[in-house]
């Protein structure tokens, strides 16, 4: 099968060479490559790349700013049930909390107080605003054994 | 009744042992009356789940509470389509429906192929061994099985309803297809595998194989496009593909199968290519269970990954590397008795374009599979989890797809073992020319938001699209001038050769499906904050905020914003996006509404009312949308008309086509 090797290694240069420009290019370019943390171990690290953080919408602390096309709010690292015996109100507690600015009005429909979140974006400086560019949230109810778990705990 | 459907499974595990017993005896000892048993336990097994699943339809027709699944996934306040689709809206009914599917699949492949004695038994053996294993699951895992009862204390009057997001039209089919194409394809890996093990390579086994892939492929063509169009309609991100791991679970299955459908031509004319037919279907199917054990196992994160128990992901990679380990073994075995006769003689020949489309596929294939196992891959080799955007897919995937698009015009011009230059030349005339043309032209109309990729796509399906219909316009033209007319020309030409000119169609689909895939380099949006009797405006169109009102349902309220849509100056529409809240789940659903052409889509959707009383809305201005829908209707009816039984009263024998109705 020479002729089939042929075909076989033209097509798999001209792949390799893509990947190779393709790599190239993302390591560049937004959308690309991002760390996948949670918050405690982002909080760790002194990554200022692009990051996906995941965590839990502090309750009460979303704000709408719809003149400046903005929606801040806090994150936490563990879901808010756990977090009501021994509510975080010292300022060692807030410390933990990362708060995040979101460049737009366009949250997802199951973002809310306590939703379980990843948030993708950036930190300018360590310890500074998490500026996200994107903000998901996971779907509850599809988490039907976690839940259940949890509950009857 | 519940009790009917907990006992139906727990006594379907007898039977499919039995059956993957019988059909292991009788494939070893070749004795008929094992064989028997093992095809009528293939029958029993799916009459046992037919039971078990209509038993679970009724709990949900009634409500039975006590049922634990039927507790977390429906409620008194939803319609009943919903009611009864929420059969398949958690883990354990979905499993149940797959299982269903599998058994009613195999019962169909036995009874269709029962005159086939030699590869029967191998294959019910296989197709009970699947059964089996998921019935293990149902019957024994935690959260699988529907007919789990909540404890007398914890029944609750009303349960805690579906999933919003699930409560869509779409919804009610799309898990269907999708299932439909993804359990089909245990059966010709069932038939592979038989014909290996019976060591009876002949081309039986080849030509069923064929057909029940390509019945399989068509559902999961359909399902994978359901879903899309399901995401652009319910998710509000303007969308229909995120390149998330739960979609390239489905997308990875239909790459290798769709491989397979080319390479087996060549396998069927030139005898070649055997072992990497075998290769194909059996990655085929494996893939299918690994995309499965994705989605349910929560081994990749996924927006939209079902419950994670991690004994369910393990049971299942097991399973899957057992399978895998038998089919290969067994392909490595007899591997010295497939050996291909023929050389490949030219690189200008068909068979070396199905050779280059083949080894596309695969880059394809492994370009998905990295980014899906990306953050899991990195995690192994690196130690930190990182993980890739649509991005990687778009750059890595838009080359190979265009070079497969440009396949889909050039190969099948090659003639079998050598073309001839000058005959390829003059069929490549017209094609270059309207791909010059096209190029030039849309490079000049768009000589301000230039975008090459977008251009070169479309000039590419121009060129796709002239050669199909060269050659329509040259074999119609033979046959008129032997005296048929023009619509007889056209019966006879799909009656005599149908695959191939049914496949002209599903590339022309193809075609379409890019041309929309191409139109998101295009794609514009603008968010805008409202007061009633406000405009936002966006090129010719200019959207006026009229009025809000209340929205009072059963099952939900929220917000229906009506927005006057004019395009210069004329007035076209009246758009409705809605913000609703499913009361029984507190989840807040975005329901976009879509203002749909042949040129471009208007998707907007009311993000939020806020607390000053204005409302902020999403405008997507998305090109060429509707061309993917129309591309996935001309594909499935270009695979109907390959599948389409023209010679059904002549055809007979042990392997007809798999039955059409299902």
């Amino acid at each position: 099968m020479s002729k089939g090797l042929q075909i076989a290694i033209g097509v798999v240069s001209v792949i390799a060479l893509l990947g190779w420009a393709a790599s190239d290019a993302l390591q560049e370019g937004a959308g690309g490559f991002v760390y996948y943390q949670t918050l405690g171990e982002f909080s760790a690290s002194d990554v200022t790349g692009r990051a996906r953080v995941h965590g839990y919408v502090v309750a009460g602390s979303i704000v709408r700013d719809v003149p400046a096309r903005q929606v801040r709010f806090r994150l936490q690292e563990s879901p808010a049930q756990a977090a009501q015996g021994n509510a975080p109100t010292t300022t060692a507690g807030r410390a933990r909390h990362l708060p995040v600015v979101y460049a737009g009005l366009e949250t997802p429909d199951l973002f809310r107080d306590g939703a379980e979140v990843v948030v993708e974006g950036q930190r300018r400086a360590p310890g500074g605003d998490f500026l996200a560019s994107n903000v998901l949230a996971k779907c509850p109810s599809k988490f039907e054994a976690a839940g259940s778990e949890s509950a009857s705990r | 009744m519940s009790d009917l459907g907990f006992y139906a499974l727990r006594l379907a595990l007898g039977v499919a042992t039995l059956g993957l017993v019988a059909g292991v005896a009788a494939g070893v000892t070749q004795r008929s009356d094992w064989a028997e048993v093992a095809r009528r336990a293939t029958l029993i097994q799916f009459a046992l789940l037919c039971l078990a699943l209509l038993s679970l339809f009724v709990a949900f027709y009634r409500l039975d509470f006590e049922l634990a699944y039927v507790a977390t996934n429906a409620a008194r306040s939803m319609p009943l389509p919903y009611r009864l689709a929420a059969l398949w809206g958690g883990q354990a009914g979905s499993l149940l429906l797959w299982c269903w599917m599998l058994a009613a699949y195999s019962a169909a492949a036995v009874t269709v192929n029962r005159r086939n004695t030699r590869l029967l038994p191998w294959v019910s053996a296989m197709l009970c061994g699947n059964v089996l294993f998921f019935l293990l699951l149902l019957n024994f895992v935690a959260n699988s099985n529907p007919f789990e009862t909540l404890p007398p204390q914890a029944v609750m009057s009303d349960g805690s309803g579906l999933n919003p997001l699930l409560q869509h039209p779409v919804m009610l089919i799309h898990p269907l297809m999708l299932y439909t194409g993804l359990t089909g394809f245990a059966v010709p890996f069932a038939f592979a595998f038989a014909a290996m093990a019976s060591n009876e390579l002949g081309s039986d086994w080849l030509r069923i194989t064929r057909r029940w892939t390509l019945f399989a492929w068509c559902f999961l063509s359909i399902g994978i496009l359901l879903g899309g169009r399901w995401a652009y309609e319910v998710l509000g991100w303007g969308g229909y593909w995120a390149w998330d791991p739960v979609e390239n679970a489905s997308l990875m299955p239909w790459i290798a199968a769709t491989a397979y459908l080319h390479s087996v031509m060549v396998q069927e004319k030139r005898d070649m290519l055997k072992i990497w037919n075998l290769l194909l279907i059996g990655l085929t199917y494996t893939l299918c269970l690994f995309g499965t054990m994705l989605t349910r196992s929560g081994l990749v994160r996924s927006v939209h990954a079902f419950a994670q128990t991690e004994i369910f992901g393990q049971l299942f990679l097991g399973y899957l590397l057992l399978v895998a380990a038998l089919f290969f073994g067994l392909l490595v075995w007899r591997s010295p008795r497939l050996r291909a006769q023929n050389q490949l003689e030219s690189v200008l020949s068909r068979e070396a374009g199905f050779l280059v489309n083949n080894w596309l596929f695969m880059a394809l294939l492994g370009v998905v599979l990295t980014g899906t196992m990306f953050p899991k891959l990195s995690e192994w080799l690196e130690g930190v989890e990182r993980s890739v955007g649509p991005a990687f897919f778009n750059l890595l995937g838009a080359p190979i797809g265009l070079a497969l698009l440009l396949l889909t015009g050039v190969a099948p011009l090659f003639a079998w073992r050598r073309a001839t230059k000058a005959r390829l030349l003059g069929q490549l005339l017209w094609p270059t020319i309207s791909f010059v043309v096209a190029a030039a032209t849309l490079s000049f109309v768009l000589r301000e938001r230039f975008a090459w990729l977008a251009i070169l796509t479309w000039s590419l399906g121009v060129f796709v699209t002239t050669t199909i219909i060269q050659e329509y316009a040259r074999a119609l033209r033979a046959r008129m001038r032997h005296g048929e007319g023009p619509a007889r020309a056209i019966a006879n030409l799909f009656r005599k050769n149908q695959r191939r000119y049914g496949g002209y169609i599903v590339h022309l689909g193809m075609v379409f499906l890019f041309v929309g895939f191409a139109g998101a380099a295009f794609n514009q949006e603008l968010l805008e904050n409202l007061r009633v009797g406000e405009s936002l405006s966006h090129g010719d169109y200019r959207l006026e905020y009229r009025s809000a009102r209340a929205i009072e349902a059963q099952h939900y309220g929220g917000a229906e914003a009506r927005l006057a849509l004019f395009e210069a100056g004329e007035p076209r529409a009246i758009m409705r996006p809605e913000r609703r809240v499913y009361w029984l789940e507190e989840q807040p659903v975005s329901i976009p509404s879509i203002f749909s052409t042949l040129m471009e889509d208007l998707y907007l959707v009311l993000t939020a009312v806020e607390a000053d009383g204005s409302a902020t809305f999403k405008l997507y201005r998305n090109p060429l949308v509707n061309w993917i829908w129309i591309g996935g209707l001309t594909f499935v009816l270009g695979t109907l008309l390959v599948m389409w039984p023209f010679r059904a009263g002549r055809a007979g024998g042990g392997a007809s086509a798999p039955p059409s109705a299902f």
